[in-house]
């Protein structure tokens, strides 16, 4: 017996080195090799390659091109060369094609196993695409592996290691006895990272609570390592395999750290002016202020905007530090808008603004009309025998509509937009603030918790007339990796809602009084509006027109046009192909709606004066902090363990998927197949794909767009407060110390900016002057 | 003089059918397909195909017949391993290559084997000779023509290259589907005359096709991706055309492959939507009586056939197989009459009306796009019914209401059968991380 619950704790071990794959419709990003970050960068890579074929850097030919388009600076690398390969030359470096970045070819023969568990795991894992579904699915994975099984021809004949109705873990732990238990651990690892993608997901999907498709039709990694095994055992091939030793290239690790140094230098040279330009800004008390998610997208945005007029921008995690679970009135489901390092316990459900409940009313049931009927035009074609005629009856339609679409974007567009406003009426949604019996809402203790931590964070004390708070999303058609580029803050998920939520609750009169309480006193006449940053298009959507009544409005809306159109010209720059960002985002043909987070390479938290009027170039996750409102470094610990870490999960997800597609990234679009409305495969099946699409990454199949560097976090504050929080924190500790990210602190008392070096010891950056 | 081409109407239907989809995947394309390897030489293959398809319409001289069949089947292959460095892509671009070339061949030695006995080089010389039943063709040419013809549609067994193409890029798949997979049956309605005279290789032809649409389309009941679940949708689509085909009914079977091609082609394009869920919708499953379904089944049948009739204008009559398209039109109308009978609406008028209005919405472009084809290519030679004819039909709807009462959801084997024979080739399968 003990035996077993040590073998659970195999697996549970074995397991850590496998990352959670969520579903497609909400994408998360996550660290690729998260499970190896107790581990020093290179070890871990190290490590990782015993499982992954994978090099973990930037390939010499990155690095090259790197090199010549000047985003690597050549005397940097030459430094670093000498200094680690000093018999090597530059000329060598660059003219040597033959470096040894190719890996080693694994044979097939275990290929036989993942083709069985794809195909199961697919049937059983569906979440809508089969009209037909595994009979009795509701009794588990294991039990449906059977059953399947018992009637694969082939299977059942050799099948002497499984009686139907057995648990998984007897299964498994009968497969394992005839093992050494040293072996365990190796065996686990091996079959879990065999197909890394669908094993992830299971793993991230046992995890969830509340899952729909989890709760109705449970399966665990005990499953899923049990079926495993036994297919391993009747097809016999070996449970486990010497892992192949890969090489890798010497001069891979230099072109990292040349093209970090080059990237660090240019962002501390550019900060030296920042404070000048803060100076020299209009000291007229300001229009409004403009809280934006730290998201890198809304750096030029907030850079624009500040430059249109007299206006004040902020930033904050885009779930505005509420994590709820969001009902909206269309869906059973609940959706999880917060991190995910944080378990959302808030229930909110959907409301509509109270001066529009009527149309809100005919709005659900026009939708439940329109919508009946497209499930039911939808469902027509699944009946054998109907669909015959029926596709030519729907065939003039969907090609008239296929024409118009491929042919005339922006005009279908139109058309799709004013059908949309002549059949719904115009409602006004909002989340439900207040706490219900059933469960939902918020209570005056909370929400006035809620709206003073959100404060604090982003260090806002004094308020101008009008507050913005803008969520952001994106705007995209027939992308299975929309939800990549909606506000990863949110769990992948569009982040108005968020914004309308705080907004509600700072607008509450009783939520003002309880806030005063507690020093934070905000005007009688300012009011908070939620609004909604279209990432795609580069529109700031009003989300609650109604408290926008006041003369300044118009003049706010016109500059926050004009900065649109900056932006979207400054974007456009960028992307390629000559498409303009408003006709990506209804292009059905389109593969690179927008860069999403692309680029990514820096987090500076701190006030906005450290940052003020410099580009930025949308790379940088800027997080407000003011450390005069934190003494005991609370607020800044709040920051570093969870932004922090979310920024350096984003960028080690472009990271990686950048240096090793192959194992990381899904791949090219143009091949992808959805399945079970869950995710992508490649082709007619494969594993389930992990990471950002080849598309997210790159310009065309040899340009990446992305440039592949580790976070470089630099912090506003007291080094002492960092160092504390540093010191309290093993997660920031392991992080800081094996350089999954480099660290460095601007102390403004003393006006220097020192650099953290593994161990615990600060450098001085000398080049840095700070007037 | 040597005469190598005839165009009639036909053809120029068809070619412009052809050029207005590839034209759109071209469209689709230059947007999709911006930043991959050999991307002129996508753009530029495209166009090939299609002036391929269109040499085969207008082609008269058997050599140009078999060049562009032969350079439809290479084009699309070499398609299938766009993407150079995926072994699982040239394995499946090998087989369905495999595929095409018997295709090719059986093609060249159907039309060896006339020229061989006839030394008839053109078809519109083998029309005339045929028509005025001064030659007859053997059994053997008949056959290998509709093998050919099969083969090219994907139909049962010869299916498996159409299911594991889907290495190949999107676009790829929707022209395809929308153009490439109907070459069979523009082959058997180019040579209708060849064998609308035989009525057991025309009952042969029907069996054929309606053995893939029954098996095609329970496939798709348990396909889990997207893609293959349109290719298994295709291979039923296609074996339902065979079948008009065979049933004599030419201008059907066409306006299917032109109405079913735009249909695919838009739901490949759209393939990237697939992971949107619409689980909102509140359906009443068991709100509405059982008498008011069947009612509305009833009632969607007959209805469905009033409005083909008139506005397609063909008259129903027992005796010959124009009664098949009748009869799947009412199985349609009585389908959506009963998926709207479970519409989350409480009112029944509202119901029917909103029935009734898209029912008319559906068969008004049919029906025309029919009645026009009907009347402007002279080609429909409608077989007489037969029992098999009778048997078919019976089988059909007898399927059709053993999928609609739901008694299947619990049947393990019929369910481990259709996800077992519906499998790509295995090599085609991606099972380990690509490899640089």
């Amino acid at each position: 017996m003990s035996k077993k619950i040590r073998l659970l704790s195999y697996i549970e071990t074995a397991s850590m080195i496998l990352t959670p794959m969520q579903s497609l419709r909400s994408f998360v990003s996550y660290n690729p090799l998260e499970g190896f970050t107790h581990l020093s960068f290179e070890q871990a890579l190290k490590e990782a390659r015993i499982f992954y074929p994978i090099q973990g850097v930037p390939t010499c030919s990155m690095g090259r091109k790197a090199l010549l388009n000047k985003s690597i600076d050549h005397q940097v690398f030459e430094a670093i060369l000498h200094k680690h390969l000093p018999d090597m030359t530059i000329e060598q470096v660059l003219n040597n094609s033959s470096c040894a970045c190719c890996l080693m070819q694994d044979n097939q023969s275990y290929s036989e196993v993942n083709r069985f568990i794809i195909k199961y795991i697919t049937l059983f894992l569906d979440e809508g695409q089969a009209a037909w579904h595994v009979p009795e699915r509701h009794k588990g994975f294991f039990y449906c592996f059977g059953n399947m099984m018992q009637n694969d021809t082939v299977l059942r004949q050799k099948n002497v290691f499984m009686q139907l109705g057995e648990s998984s873990l007897d299964v498994l732990y009968d497969i394992l006895s005839g093992y050494p238990e040293e072996n365990w651990l190796r065996i686990l690892r091996y079959q879990l990272t065999q197909l890394p993608g669908w094993a992830g997901f299971v793993k991230w999907r046992a995890q969830q609570r509340n899952y729909q498709a989890q709760q109705q039709y449970p399966i665990t990694l005990v499953d899923y390592l049990a079926a495993r095994l036994v297919l391993a055992r009747i097809l016999n091939t070996p449970l486990c395999k010497e892992f192949a030793n890969r090489l890798t290239c010497p001069v891979g690790m230099l072109w990292l750290q040349a093209w970090e140094e080059t990237y660090q230098k240019r962002l501390i040279q550019s900060l030296s002016a920042s404070s000048k330009l803060f100076q020299n800004k209009n000291s007229r008390a300001v229009d409004a202020q403009f809280v934006f998610c730290i998201d890198v997208r809304s750096e030029p945005f907030r850079r624009h905007l500040e430059r249109s007029g007299n206006y004040e921008t902020f930033g904050l995690a885009g779930f505005f530090g509420v994590p709820m679970l969001y009902n909206s009135f269309i869906s059973k489901e609940y959706v999880s808008l917060s991190p995910a390092l944080i378990e959302p316990i808030i229930r909110v459900k959907q409301n509509s603004c109270s001066y529009t409940r009527q149309a809100a009313e005919q709005y659900k049931s026009r939708y439940a009309l329109l919508s009946g009927l497209y499930k039911i035009i939808k469902s027509v074609p699944l009946y054998v025998g109907a669909a015959f005629t029926f596709v030519e009856f729907v065939g003039v339609w969907l090609g008239l509509v296929m024409f118009l679409r491929t042919l005339s974007t922006t005009l279908f567009a139109r058309v799709v937009e004013w059908v949309r406003i002549i059949s719904m009426p115009k409602v006004c949604f909002a989340p439900q603030k207040d706490y219900t019996n059933d469960g939902h809402g918020l209570t005056l203790k909370e929400q006035v918790f809620y709206a003073y931590t959100a404060l604090s964070m982003m260090g806002l004390r004094e308020f101008a007339p009008t507050v913005f708070l803008c969520g952001h999303t994106s705007q995209t058609l027939n992308n299975p990796y929309a939800s990549a580029l909606d506000c990863g803050a949110c769990g992948g998920n569009p982040g108005g809602v968020s914004a309308q939520l705080l907004a509600c609750i700072l607008n509450d009169e009783q939520v003002r009084v309880q806030l005063k309480k507690r020093d934070v006193i905000i005007p009688e006449n300012t009011v908070f509006v939620a609004a909604q940053h279209n990432t795609t298009t580069d529109q700031l959507n009003i989300l609650n027109e109604k408290f926008l009544s006041r003369p300044i409005a118009e003049c706010i809306k016109q500059d926050i046009e004009n900065t649109s159109k900056a932006v979207r010209n400054e974007r456009s720059k960028n992307l390629p192909t000559i498409s303009s960002p408003q006709m990506r985002a209804v292009d059905w043909a389109q593969v690179r709606p927008e860069w999403g987070l692309a680029n990514n390479a820096s987090m500076i938290i701190g006030l906005r004066e450290f940052t003020y009027g410099i580009d930025l170039q949308g790379r940088v996750f800027l997080h407000s902090y003011d450390w005069a409102l934190d003494n005991d470094g609370r607020l800044l610990e709040t920051i570093m363990t969870g932004p922090m870490i979310v920024a350096q999960w984003i960028n080690a997800q472009y990271y990686f998927s950048t240096v090793d597609p192959e194992v990381f990234s899904s791949g090219s679009k143009i091949t992808h197949n959805v399945v079970g409305k869950l995710g992508v495969m490649q082709g007619n099946a494969s594993d389930l794909m992990v990471g950002l699409p080849m598309q997210s990454l790159m310009k065309n199949y040899d340009q990446t767009h992305h440039e592949p560097l580790r976070l470089l976090v630099i912090i506003q504050a007291p080094t002492l407060l960092v160092e504390k929080n540093i010191e309290k924190n093993a997660i920031l500790k392991q992080l800081c110390d094996n350089k999954w990210l480099s660290l460095m602190v601007f102390d403004p008392s003393e006006g220097k900016l020192v650099t953290y070096v593994p161990g615990g010891s600060w450098n001085i950056e000398e080049n840095f002057n700070k007037q | 003089m040597l005469k190598l081409f005839q165009a009639d109407l036909l053809s120029v239907i068809v070619c412009s059918y052809v050029l207005a989809i590839t034209a759109l995947v071209y469209s689709f394309s230059r947007r999709y397909m911006s930043g991959v390897p050999r991307e002129t030489l996508f753009f530029v293959q495209i166009w090939l195909l299609a002036m391929a398809v269109c040499l085969f319409m207008i082609s008269d001289h058997f050599v140009l017949v078999l060049f562009a069949w032969f350079m439809m089947g290479w084009l699309l292959s070499q398609f299938l391993s766009f993407n150079q460095d995926w072994a699982q892509a040239h394995i499946a671009a090998r087989n369905a290559r495999l595929y095409f070339l018997s295709s090719s061949v059986f093609l060249g030695a159907a039309l060896g084997v006339i020229i061989i006995s006839h030394d008839i080089w053109q078809i519109s010389v083998l029309r005339s000779a045929i028509v005025s039943r001064s030659i007859f063709l053997g059994n053997m040419s008949l056959f290998l023509i509709i093998l050919s013809a099969c083969i090219q549609s994907a139909l049962v067994p010869f299916h498996t290259w159409l299911i594991s193409s889907m290495n190949a890029p999107t676009p790829v798949s929707a022209l395809m589907h929308a153009g490439l997979i109907n070459a069979g049956g523009l082959l058997l309605i180019r040579l209708s005359f060849m064998f609308y005279e035989h009525p057991y290789v025309c009952i042969g032809i029907v069996l054929v096709g309606a053995l893939s649409a029954f098996i095609g389309s329970s496939w798709k009941l348990v396909q889990t991706d997207v893609k293959r679940s349109l290719a298994c949708s295709t291979v039923a689509q296609m074996g339902f055309m065979i079948m008009q085909c065979g049933l004599g009914l030419y201008t059907a079977a066409l306006g299917h492959l032109m109405l079913h091609g735009m249909y695919k082609a838009f739901y490949f394009f759209n393939a990237g939507s697939a992971l949107y869920k619409l689980d909102s919708v509140r359906v009443q499953k068991d709100s509405a009586s059982i008498f008011f379904r069947v009612f509305m089944l009833v009632f969607g049948g007959l209805l469905a056939i009033v409005l083909m009739r008139i506005v397609c204008g063909k008259p129903i009559n027992m005796i010959d197989a124009n009664l098949f398209i009748y009869l799947f039109v009412a199985i349609a109308g009585a389908q959506v009459a009963w998926c709207f009978s479970i519409w989350p609406v409480k009112r029944y008028l509202t119901c029917l009306v909103a029935f009734c209005l898209v029912l008319f919405l559906g068969i008004l472009p049919y029906g025309m796009f029919a009645r026009f084809l009907h009347q402007c290519l002279p080609i429909d030679h409608a077989q007489k019914l037969s029992f098999v004819h009778i048997f078919i039909a019976i089988f059909f709807v007898v399927w059709w209401l053993y999928i609609v009462s739901g008694y299947f959801i619990n049947n393990f084997w019929l369910y481990m059968k259709l996800v077992n024979t519906s499998q790509p080739f295995i090599h085609t399968m991606t099972l380990q991380k690509r490899r640089r």
